[in-house]
Parts: structure tokens; sequence; C-alpha cells
């Protein structure tokens, strides 16, 4: 878990960056050939080549995706927004970052605090999907490092603080409407039922995956900023510890393709 | 050289059908022969035709069935549970049809003595499965589930790939196609079915009510549903069948997860300011009704939801389900992302913002790309699942009747009660398939008239019955669209064979060379597109999707691609080398930016050419060693020489028809032209020649021809057959003809034409025969009739009888009897008579008493009597057991039939007329040489039938005639005109087919030049003998007392109400009376004057007095009617004057 923790912060580049970062997929070699002789043939000849490294081991990588986060971020603070508070329920791999809210600007606090009480924070909730084929990459030293990528998520706002108010006035018009005719007291046939009665578990597919996600515990994170350096050092380091063989000789590849 | 050959051949001998076609030396043309490209790359056609044959579609989808997709449906209903007993289970592990699990066949019932004893044609569908007997887990193989009916020469078939002499010995024709089942001892076939294609979206606007909308119909194994992205009021709203209101699209978004309003409309429009504009409105929608966050959406959604439920849900999980399963129900959500889902509709509101804003981005329901075609493979399937379904609720009710029991004694072996069930199935199967009644329970859907009996009227409409399509449109609404020519379906749907009248354009026909494609898996070409550098879907932000093209693997956005031309050319060649399945079609489609995949069944495809840098890859090298038998179709495709292309992907691409039209920018080229006509239309000489409504007439009445049927025709014993006696192959033949086998089973004659007027009797295409013709055999058919007779065993151990023949004092057998052997039976030969019997049945009288009351039992005759007004001869005499065990009498009756006036005739022109006089030979004209017409035809039919065609088959034909070959008249193509009336003009005749000829009355030289030659003449079904009827006094209804309706009860002729007009605006008064009454219903009533109710027999029961009855006759309807009054409490009263003052 702490391995991942200083990884995710790392890659966050700037998304289109990151998109093309990602395109190179596992079968990377026979592919990149037939591309090149093809932009060749659009007379856009070969500049530099690339050594791959196919690095890390243990590593799992997650990819945070800040959907509707604008291009150009005001102020370059970083190429992130700032983030308070992460969690991460794994089973159902549902990430939730807590971004603080800028209270100085662009903020109604007294609206907030009429509607909503505190609402300072703005939630941030995306749920991985796993990907395969998928890497993440760096260039260091004229060589390219791919690591291989877990699951993506895309974080989009989340705004618990209206459910949560809406839910509260839900209940309270339920309590307040409560008709005089529920009040009254009523002879309730009770039957027992079986004990292995099947109508408590049946939910399935999606309704069953949000419950398991409403009733699972997040894992509260601490969010850890520049390690990026660190960690590309050290994937740097491993790759040059195990050099990849190929599997088979390049007459095989050509045969295959 | 040749030996080696010839061996070759034998070894590659697996249907010699078109084995013929491909030998060295074919018509004429030997291997040393110049091949040239052009000319002969029509060979392809046969070697596909060989490899696919003419109902592949229909074996393709069975063989599907039966292999891949009964395991798919094993698959997903594999476990049975049980409510009782925690433990038990029940698995389903395989399924096999036919076949043990040790690879032996079972041995099935040869299909034709199924046809002869009423049979079924089936094969036992076996399963291995698992389940627990206490505490154990057994294995058990080969269960026999029920018999699931084999689909003639499909793999499960014992004809499939057997040689001519194992089909002769089977009593098989080897040119019959397959591709129909026997139930019950008839042939049935499920025509193949069109319908819109499932899980795509379809985009329609309907401009006068300002609505577009986009629809899409989600087809999964459980259910069928339809969701609808429509306009209304400029603001867009998803509607859906379980959901009670509209939705507002916003709103839908927002429950998918798309919560932020700008990526709404990131996905939606894009950075399209014009749809942006369009759009914007509907983001107010949401706003209007306080819902921000995904929760409060899905809450919204969820109160809105109608299903009824067992299970009490939140509002909010009936959201979560509605979104999840409901609507779009093909992409089912099992997880928390909604993404892919979001997507989907967004792109639906796209095509419809797209529609808004531009009209004409709207889609063609009629557009043969949007499609698809279900077979008999996937309407079985879907029945066969829903049996399977019912199976297994079946099975697990009676397993847990008997788990419920507290102290069993033994330890419980659910195999026990397996075969109880097993007859569900299979019973099932048979009644859908013999009544066409194809009701699935899970869609709640009932569709009638699924199966026909395969006609076997002749070869063609047999062959054309195998190649029907029918449309799931309705036959009364009065639109033109479905029933239009479409471009699109050129090559694919047969551009003549269709039928006039109501189901005009509605039916269609598969074209000659088309294949329909079944499914193929997703996921790999999906995979696929990933390595070919397309952006996963999941990973893209909003923003970038509309920058790029979207990739759609069949109707779903999988991801997008910057390259689209680079993506779908590495595509293709991966297809082109085998890679990927030769069925799976790729194009881009530049208004919607977007490139479809398509891997579903039931589209339409056909081969063509692969054209490359302006020249053709196939050479003539290539066809040399098609004709040399060394490469097969199949090679053609693993080269990257030839490929199927579907409807969409024939759109993306330049084909070319002939080689010279080739140039650089061309893609593909035609293997044949000829192929844009189907089987049934490929019989017409000439077509191109004809004006276009010619061939389709031709293409309805080719299917009513007399001729032969098959090669085991005489061993049929068919319910009605016509056979020609003396059949001959067409003088003027086509590619189509070859190819299908029309030559050996011909239905018709060539008969020498003279285009002239003659006697006055030939007047409305009235045709005049020649006496001493048909003497020889010309138009000569016969009749067989079947009769089908049980002998019944009744609960009480009595059965139905034959009794022997009575005979006279001489001992002589009495007249009725005459026909009958010693057995009661009709002697194979002998000529019956109207009134006499054939099987002398009786009947036990007593069969319902109870078996001890009478030892003595007692029999009632109840003879089969021949009625028809002509004698027949009986052919065939037939006794076996059916299916339950009891007695089965088939008889069959022969007739013969020489033309006579008035029966119908045709050529292949759709010039059909009737016979009008009998002329003898002595009195008909010819020529110098002494050649007689056959037919004399009035020149009347040709100027506004502009059949040309027809004028150059008989120039074709005389050509062949005098030059003793065989010409062609193929479509496109066949022998060119100017070469015949070279050969017409090299034996002496007129280049224009003309000859002199001289009258047979006087003798003298006629005044023109005739039009002669011979012309394929095909007689029609339609003959006096069966439709002639007259009748003076005869049987009358009981009811009314009016006389019966029709022929076949010896029905009166009726004067119907428009001559009842008429008879009345002329005044004749007495005649209405006679026609109306006194030759009808007339009655004789008593009628109270005093009352005005009728009495009877002089005496009104009302008054109780005969003092004031008057007789009068009155139609006894009318009397009904007054009696159905008087019962509903009405009181007709007669008042009586009297017509003469006294």
């Amino acid at each position: 878990m702490s391995s991942e923790n200083q990884l995710f912060v790392t890659d966050e580049d700037d998304k289109v960056q990151d998109d093309e970062v990602m395109d190179e997929s596992e079968n990377i070699v026979p592919q990149a050939k037939s591309e090149e002789t093809y932009i060749d043939d659009e007379e856009d000849p070969v500049i530099q080549e690339f050594p791959l490294n196919v690095a890390g081991r243990d590593e799992t990588l997650h990819i945070l995706q800040y959907a509707n986060k604008p291009k150009k971020m005001g102020g370059k603070a970083a190429d992130h927004p700032l983030i308070g508070a992460a969690r991460y329920k794994p089973n159902s791999s549902v990430w939730e970052l807590d971004v603080p809210v800028d209270e100085a600007a662009f903020y109604n606090k007294s609206r907030a605090e009429e509607n909503w009480g505190e609402a300072n924070i703005q939630t941030l909730r995306g749920v991985g999907v796993e990907n395969e084929g998928q890497y993440a990459g760096f260039v260091s030293n004229g060589q390219i490092y791919l690591l291989s990528v877990e699951k993506v998520a895309q974080l989009r706002p989340f705004f618990k603080y209206i459910d949560k108010v809406s839910t509260e006035r839900k209940q309270d018009d339920a309590k307040r409407n409560a008709n005089p005719a529920s009040q009254k007291s009523q002879v309730v046939t009770m039957s027992v039922r079986s004990v292995n009665d099947q109508t408590q578990n049946r939910l399935a597919g999606s309704l069953l995956a949000h419950k398991v996600a409403d009733e699972e515990e997040a894992t509260e994170m601490s969010w850890v900023e520049n390690t990026f350096e660190a960690f590309k050092e050290s994937v740097v380091a491993d790759a040059a510890a195990h050099v990849l063989q190929p599997v088979g000789d390049a007459k095989e590849y050509e045969e295959y393709s | 050289m040749a030996a080696k050959k010839v061996q070759k051949q034998t070894h590659l001998k697996k249907d010699e059908t078109f084995e013929e076609l491909l030998k060295p030396v074919y018509k004429g043309k030997k291997l040393t022969d110049e091949i040239s490209t052009a000319e002969d790359k029509w060979n392809l056609l046969p070697a596909f035709l060989k490899v696919k044959g003419l109902v592949k579609q229909h074996l393709d989808s069975f063989n599907y069935f039966v292999d891949v997709d009964l395991r798919k449906i094993i698959k997903a209903n594999q476990l049975i549970l049980s409510d009782v007993d925690p433990e038990f289970y029940l698995k389903y592990v395989d399924i096999r049809v036919g076949q043990r699990s040790n690879g032996s066949k079972d041995y099935l019932t040869p299909p034709h003595e199924c046809r002869l004893r009423d049979m079924t044609y089936s094969a036992p569908i076996y399963v291995d499965i698992e389940y627990t007997r206490g505490r154990n887990i057994i294995m058990h193989k080969d269960v026999e589930i029920g018999r699931m009916p084999v689909m003639l020469r499909s793999n499960k078939c014992i004809l499939h790939e057997s040689d001519e002499a194992m089909m002769a010995k089977l009593n098989e024709c080897p040119l019959d196609p397959g591709g129909y089942f026997i139930v019950n001892g008839t042939e049935k076939v499920i025509l193949v079915q069109e319908q819109l294609s499932k899980n795509r979206i379809i985009v329609e606007a309907d401009e006068k009510k300002a609505i577009v909308q986009a629809s899409v119909t989600s087809s999964t194994h459980e259910r069928k549903s339809k969701t609808y992205v429509v306009t209304k009021n400029e603001k867009i709203y998803l509607k859906h069948n379980s959901i009670a209101e509209d939705i507002p699209i916003v709103v839908v978004l927002k429950a998918c997860g798309i919560v932020s309003d700008l990526e709404v409309m990131q996905l939606v429009c894009g950075n399209d300011s014009s749809y942006q504009d369009i759009f914007a409105i509907n983001l107010e929608e949401a706003a209007k009704l306080n819902l921000y966050t995904q929760q409060q959406a899905l809450e919204y959604i969820g109160s809105k939801v109608k299903t009824v439920r067992r299970q009490k849900l939140s509002v909010l999980q009936e959201g979560i389900e509605a979104i999840a399963t409901t609507v779009i129900a093909h992409l089912t959500v099992e997880a928390l992302d909604f993404r892919e889902k979001a997507l989907y509709i967004a792109i639906m509101t796209r095509r419809v913002v797209m529609a808004i804003y531009n009209p004409k981005m709207v889609d063609d329901r009629d557009y043969v790309g949007n499609k698809r075609l279900e077979l008999a493979g996937q309407l079985i399937s879907l029945l066969f699942e829903d049996l399977f379904k019912k199976f297994n609720s079946d099975f697990k009710a009676s397993i847990d009747k008997v788990l419920k029991k507290p102290n069993r004694a033994m330890e419980y072996d659910a195999l026990l009660s397996i075969n109880v069930h097993s007859n569900n199935i299979t019973s099932g199967l048979n009644r859908a398939i013999s009544t066409g009644n194809w009701s699935l329970k899970r869609f709640k859907m009932e569709r009638a008239g699924v199966t026909h009996v395969l006609s076997r009227l002749s070869y063609i409409s047999a062959l054309g019955m195998m190649t029907r399509i029918s449309s799931q449109f309705e036959k009364s609404r009065k639109v033109s669209g479905p029933r239009a020519l479409q471009p699109s379906q050129f090559g694919m749907l047969c551009t003549a064979d269709t039928p006039e009248g109501e189901a005009c354009g509605l039916v269609k026909n598969l074209a000659l060379m088309t294949h329909i494609t079944t499914d193929d898996e997703e996921e790999p070409i999906k995979k696929l597109c990933y390595l070919l550098g397309v952006e996963d879907i999941s990973l893209l932000d909003s923003a970038s999707l509309h920058l790029n093209y979207g990739v759609h693997l069949n109707g779903t956005l999988i991801g997008t691609t910057k390259y689209p031309t680079k993506f779908i050319t590495h595509f293709r060649n991966l297809r082109r080398s085998s890679k990927v399945s030769a069925f799976i079609s790729i194009y881009a489609n530049s208004h919607q930016k977007a490139v479809h995949i398509a891997t579903d069944g039931g589209r339409i495809c056909r081969p063509l050419i692969i054209v490359s840098d302006g020249q053709s890859r196939v050479k003539a090298d290539h066809l040399k060693k098609l004709l040399d038998g060394e490469l097969v179709f199949d090679d053609f495709l693993k080269l990257g020489l030839v490929e199927y292309l579907d409807v969409n992907e024939e759109n993306d691409s330049f084909i070319a028809l002939y080689e010279k039209d080739i140039d650089q920018n061309i893609t593909h080229m035609e293997i044949e032209p000829f192929t844009v006509l189907g089987a049934v239309a490929g019989l017409i000489p000439y077509p191109h020649h004809n004006q276009s409504p010619r061939n389709t007439y031709q293409c309805a009445m080719g299917k009513q021809a007399i001729g032969a049927i098959a090669y085991n025709q005489f061993k049929r014993i068919d319910t009605l057959l016509y056979l020609m006696i003396y059949p001959q192959q067409p003088m003027v033949k086509t590619k189509t003809i070859e190819l299908i086998d029309y030559d050996k089973l011909p239905a018709g004659q060539n008969a020498t034409v003279a285009v002239m007027s003659y006697s006055g009797y030939d007047i409305e295409d009235a045709l005049v025969l020649n006496k001493s013709s048909i003497d020889r055999g010309f138009g000569r058919c016969e009749t067989r009739r079947k009769n089908t007779t049980v002998l019944k065993r009744y609960p009480n151990h009595t059965q139905d009888i034959i009794g022997g023949m009575r005979v006279d004092e001489n001992g002589e057998p009495i007249w009725q009897h005459k026909c009958l052997g010693p057995d009661g039976l009709g002697e194979v030969g002998m000529k019956l008579d109207s009134g006499q019997i054939y099987i002398n049945k009786s009947i036990p009288t007593n069969s319902g008493d109870g078996v001890l009351t009478n030892t003595q039992s007692q029999y009632k005759e109840t003879p089969v009597i021949y009625r028809a007004p002509e004698p027949s001869h009986i052919d065939q005499v037939m006794m076996s057991v059916s299916d339950n065990d009891q007695a089965l009498i088939k008889v069959l009756l022969r007739q013969n039939r020489r033309p006579e006036l008035g029966d119908k005739f045709s050529s292949r022109h759709g010039q059909k007329g009737v016979c009008g006089i009998i002329v003898k030979q002595e009195d008909m004209p010819f020529n110098d040489q002494g050649i007689c017409p056959d037919i004399i035809m009035n020149p009347h039919g040709f100027p506004s039938r502009m059949t040309v065609g027809k004028m150059i088959e008989l120039i074709s034909g005389k050509a062949g005639v005098l030059n003793g070959t065989l010409e062609y008249g193929t479509c496109f193509g066949g022998s060119k005109l100017e070469d015949m009336t070279k050969i017409l003009v090299d034996n002496g005749f007129n280049y224009s087919g003309k000859d002199m000829l001289y009258s047979g009355i006087t003798g003298e030289c006629l005044q023109a030049y005739i039009f002669f030659g011979p012309i394929y003449y095909q007689k029609l079904k339609h003959m006096v003998l069966d439709k002639m009827h007259a009748r003076a006094r005869g049987p009358r209804a009981v009811l009314t007392r009016q006389p019966t309706e029709g022929r076949s009860r010896d029905g009166g002729l009726r004067l119907g109400e428009m001559e009842r007009d008429c008879v009345i605006a002329y005044g004749a008064s007495q005649l209405l009376l006679e026609r109306l009454m006194i030759s009808s219903d007339a009655f004789e009533v008593d009628v109270c004057n005093k009352c005005g109710l009728m009495g009877y027999s002089g005496w009104c029961t009302t008054c109780r007095s005969a003092e004031n009855i008057n007789k009068m006759t009155i139609p006894y309807a009318a009397k009904l009617l007054f009696q159905e009054l008087l019962s509903m409490n009405i009181a007709p009263r007669l008042r009586l004057e009297d017509i003469f003052q006294q």
C-alpha cells in the first residue's frame, strides 16, 4: 500500500501527455516497427531511437484522472489540486480524495452555511477500472521505462453534503408527514420465515456492487508529494538489475506477424 | 498427368454437384485454352457454391446453433439449485446432439423413411451432468433430455458429406439442397426473417411533428427492450417502457455519474458550438428539478420506475437497477462504474442533436445495412432456451418436492426425475416447427407463421423457398419505403424476385452469391483494436472524446482513434491474411466520425475480388489452379484475393463491374455481375433485355411450373405432386441454370413457336396448340395425390380393420370393390372410377365401451371411396407403422393429363397464356423444311410487354438447333445476338429469325414472314381439370339451406352483390326472385295475419287458431332472421296484403 501512495502522485503530468504515454501497448516491439515504417511513408523520418525497459516489479500503479480539471489550472501551484485527505476502498476500488475549497475566491460562505453547513471540502470520487496492457512510462537517460498500470480511476466531484442534506430532509418529511394511520396500534400478523430465506441476499450485479461499496470501510491514506524522482531512480536501478531477455528471436516475431 | 488429375478429383470428391464444372474439360474449354481473368473469373462462382451451396445460410446457422450456441445456452443456465437442500446442486457440463461422449453417433431413422412414416427426423440431445447424491458428487454422461429435429444436410444429418451413391441408397435426391426439417412427415422450412438490427442506434426524424428520436432495441439472452432518446418541445428526454415518465437526458447522464454540466456538454457536443446551442437548454431542465448529484438523479429515476418486483427495493436501488440493467439492456453494468453506459446514452443524445442540427443525419430503416436476417438456428436457439429453462424449473420443482420430505428411506438420485420432463423439449420443438407458432415466454413474444411447408411443386419452388426472406412489416400498412427496391440490396438480395400484390417488396430473395454471417466473439476483436492503437474509452476524458474518430464494436463505443484510415487498413490486412474471421466487417462513417466494426450474426455479405494498385489480385494463374482443382474457394480467401463485404463495408468501397473499369481508386471487382439475381430469376434468359416487371412475373411463375422435382420423385408420397412426363432442359441456358442444376431437374419443354395470328382463338394471350405435339407428349403431366388412412386402436382393445372384397353371385367382385385386392386394399395399377373403393376399412361399433362388456365385436363399414370427376390410377400403396404404433396406410393416386383447352402455359419471360384452341397438325402452318409449330403465339403479346429477351431467346435457340449447341442467355452476357444471327445466316436462314411459312389450310404461302423458332415453355399448375365446375342441383348447407360454397363441396355459383345490383338496375325482378330465392333457399312459411308471427302446419301457436293462416314463400335466411330477432325480444310482424284487390 505504501508504495502505491508514493506512486500515483508522481505520474500526474498533464493529462494529454499522460494519454499519449499510455498509448504504448503490450506488444510494443512489433507495433512500433510497423508504425515507423508507416510514418516513413509519409516522409516523417525517424529522429531518434529509444531502448525500452519494461520495468517495475510489485508496484501497484493507479492512475487518477481529474476528469473535470481544466487543462490549465490557475496559478500552476501544482499539476493537480491540493489534496487534503485520501480514502480507498480496496474491494470495490473506490477512490475518494478531499480537496479543500479555497474560501477566499468564488465562495459564498453564507449560502454554504445556510444550506449545507460546513461545506469547505470538495470530494472527488472515482471507481478504479482494470485495464490490461496499459503502461505508464517515463524517459530517463535516453531510455524509456514502462510500468504496468493496474487500475485507472476517473475522479469526479461527489457532492456528499448535498446528498446528506437531501436525505435528512427526506427523513424529516417522512417524520412530519407520518400519517395518523401508521401511528395507530395495529394488529400485525407475524410469520416466521425459514432461516435460509434468500430474499435477503438476492441482490445481484450492480446493486450488489453498490451495497458492498457502501458497506465497505474506506482505508485512510496519507498523501505524499514529490517522490517522483526517488521513485524514478529506484525503477531505473531496478531495471538495470534485471535485463529482460526476449523469449524468441527477431525471426520468430517476423513469422508471427 | 490427366490420370493424376482425375485421381486428385476423386479424392476431393465431397459434393459432386459442382464437380463437373471444375473438371479439366468443361463446356468445350480445355486446360490448355487461354485463360483470361476477365472471362473466366466467373469460375469462382461454382467454386463458391461448392463450398457454400445454395442453402448454406440455413445449414451454417443450424450448425452454429448445435455446435456453439447450445453450449452457450447450457452455460448460461448450467446450475440447478434446490430451495430446500442448500447442499444440492446439479450442473450441466456439456451438451451434444446425436453424438455420445465417446464420439459414437446415434442411428437416425433416414429422412425419407421419416417422410413416409409421418415421423420426425430428429436426433437425441445428450447432456453430461454433475450432481450431488447425499454427500457424493456424481458425474453422469449422455443423459438424454429430449430430441432435436435435425436440419437435412446439416452436420448432424446422416446425409452430411455423403456421396451420390450413398444418397441413392437412402432414397434421397443428391440435388436436394436440404436446409429444412421433417416434422411428423412433412417438410418444414423456417423462412429467413428480416429485422431491424439489434443493439444499434437508429435515428429517425419526423419533420411534421418536429420530433427527432434515437432508438436502440437491446436484445440479450434474458430480455428484449427498447430505449429511446427523443425530443419533446426542443428538449431531449430518455424514454423507456418500464419508466413511467420521460426523463430529461441530463438527469440520466447525472445518474450515470456525469455530474458536472461541463462534462455533459463535452460528452454530447464536444466543442462544436452549434451543437452546444441546441443542447444547452437541456442543462436547465436538470437544474429546474434541483438535481445536482448522482444520488439525487438516481432517486429521481427510481421514483419513476414502474416495474413490479417481488423484492422491495429502495428508491435509490430502483434507480441504480434501472440505469444498470433496464435502460440500454444490452450493456449490463455489473459493477459500480456507469461510464460505458453514460457514453452510450451520450452518443445517442449526440446523434439526436446532430439530426436536429442537420435533418439529413438520420438513418434509413430500409437500408439493408441496418437489417439483420434471423435464420433457423437463431430461431430454434431462442425456442430451445425457453424450453430448456422450463425444463429446468420443472426439474427443480420435482427435486424440491422429493427433498422436502423429511425422512427419505433412500438417498435421492436426481437422475431419476430428469427423464420425466424430457418429452417437453421434444414436443415443444416439434409443435413449434409443425405449427409455426413461436411463443417465447421470457420475451413475452408470440409469433405465428414462422415455418412453412416446403413447396415441392417444382425443384425451383423448393429452392426459391429456401432463399426467401420474409419481413416483419405488416402487410396491411400502406408505407412504400420498406417495399421499395433499395440500392443497397445490389448483389445481396435479388432485384427481380418478389411476389406481386400485398407482400410485394416485403418478401425478398437472396441473390446467388450471398452469405449470412453467424455470431462471432467480440472480446478478441476488442483486444485487437486496442493493439492496433485504439485508445480505450475508459481512459479517455470527456473533453477529448469527440476530437478523434470513435471506434464502435457492434454499435458500442469502445475507443477512439486518431488515424481511422490507417486503423482500417491494418484491420483489413489482418482479415485478408485470415488472422481475423473473414466475416467481420469494418468501415468508416465520416458523417458520424466513427469507425464501425461488426461481428454480429445475420448480416448479408458477398465475396468480391480485391483490387489493389489498379490491378485485380486474382490473376489468370490463380484461375488456372482453381480449374485444376489445386485451389478451392477458401484458398482464395486465405490468399487475400477475395474477401467478403457486408452492405456497410460495400458502401465504403469502390467496386468495378468489369476489369476494364478498374482504375487507381477501385478497391474491389465483382466476381460476376449476374449474381445480382437470385436462383429463381437466374432461369430467365436475357433478362437484361426485358422490361423489369416481366422478370418479376416470371419469378412468380417459375415456381408454378410443372417439371421434375427430384431424383427420388417416384419414391415420394406427397399430398399433391405435379410431374411433367417429358421435361427437357432449355435450349437457351444460363450459367445460373447450370449452377443450380435446373438442367438436371427441368420444368418445361422447348416448343417451336410461330409468332402469328391464327384462328381468332388466340386473343388475350391465348395460345394455339398443335394436336400432334400433344400426342407426342408436349405439355403432358401427371398428378399424384396421397390419401392417408390410420387404423386406430381403441382403449377396449378393439381396432379398425380392413375387410376383403365383396363378390356377387358369379364370384366376381362387385363394381365398387373392383379395384380391391384380397387384402381389402386397392391394387397397384388399377383404374379407380368415381364411387369405387380403394381401402375397405371398417371400424368397431362399440369402441367406447369397456373391455369386459362385449367380447363379440361388431364392425361398421367405413370404406374410403374415390370421388372425383376423372378416374385415377393407384400408383402406390404403403402400409407402415407411425410413431404411435398405429397402422398407417398411404395410397398414392395418379392421374395422367394431356393439355386441354384452358390449361395455362408460360414462357420464361412473364408471358403467360391459356390454351385457346388445339389445332390438328395438318391445319398448322409449316415452313419449307416441313417444320410445324408446337405453339402459335399472337404477336400482340410483344409490343406492350417489351419482352425483347424472349425474341433473343428464340433466335439463340434457333441458332442452337441449327448448330447443335446449347446457347447461353446469361444475364449481362450470354451468347451474342450477332453471333447467333451469323449462325442463322450460315445455315440458310434469315438473320432476323423470320421464316416463310405456308398455310396449313390452303397450302398458300403466308403473306408475311413469320418469327419462328424454339422457345422454352413451362406448363403451369393451373389446369382446367382442377377448376372446372358447374352444378344444377346439389348439396345445401344445413343452417341456411342455401347451396354450399366452393368446388370441393360441389357448391353453387353465387350471384353476388354486384351482380344483384345489375339485375336490380335492369329491373329483371323475376330473375332476381329466381336467383336469390327459388334457386337458393325458398321456404314455405305459415304466417298468421292476425298476430303477424309465423306458425306451422297451418296453426298459429300465438293466437291458438288456424283462422288467419296464410302460406307464403320467403327465403329460409329471412325466416332465420325473424326467429333470431324473436329470440332477442324483438317481434317482427308480417302484415300481408292482397296484391290484387278483390
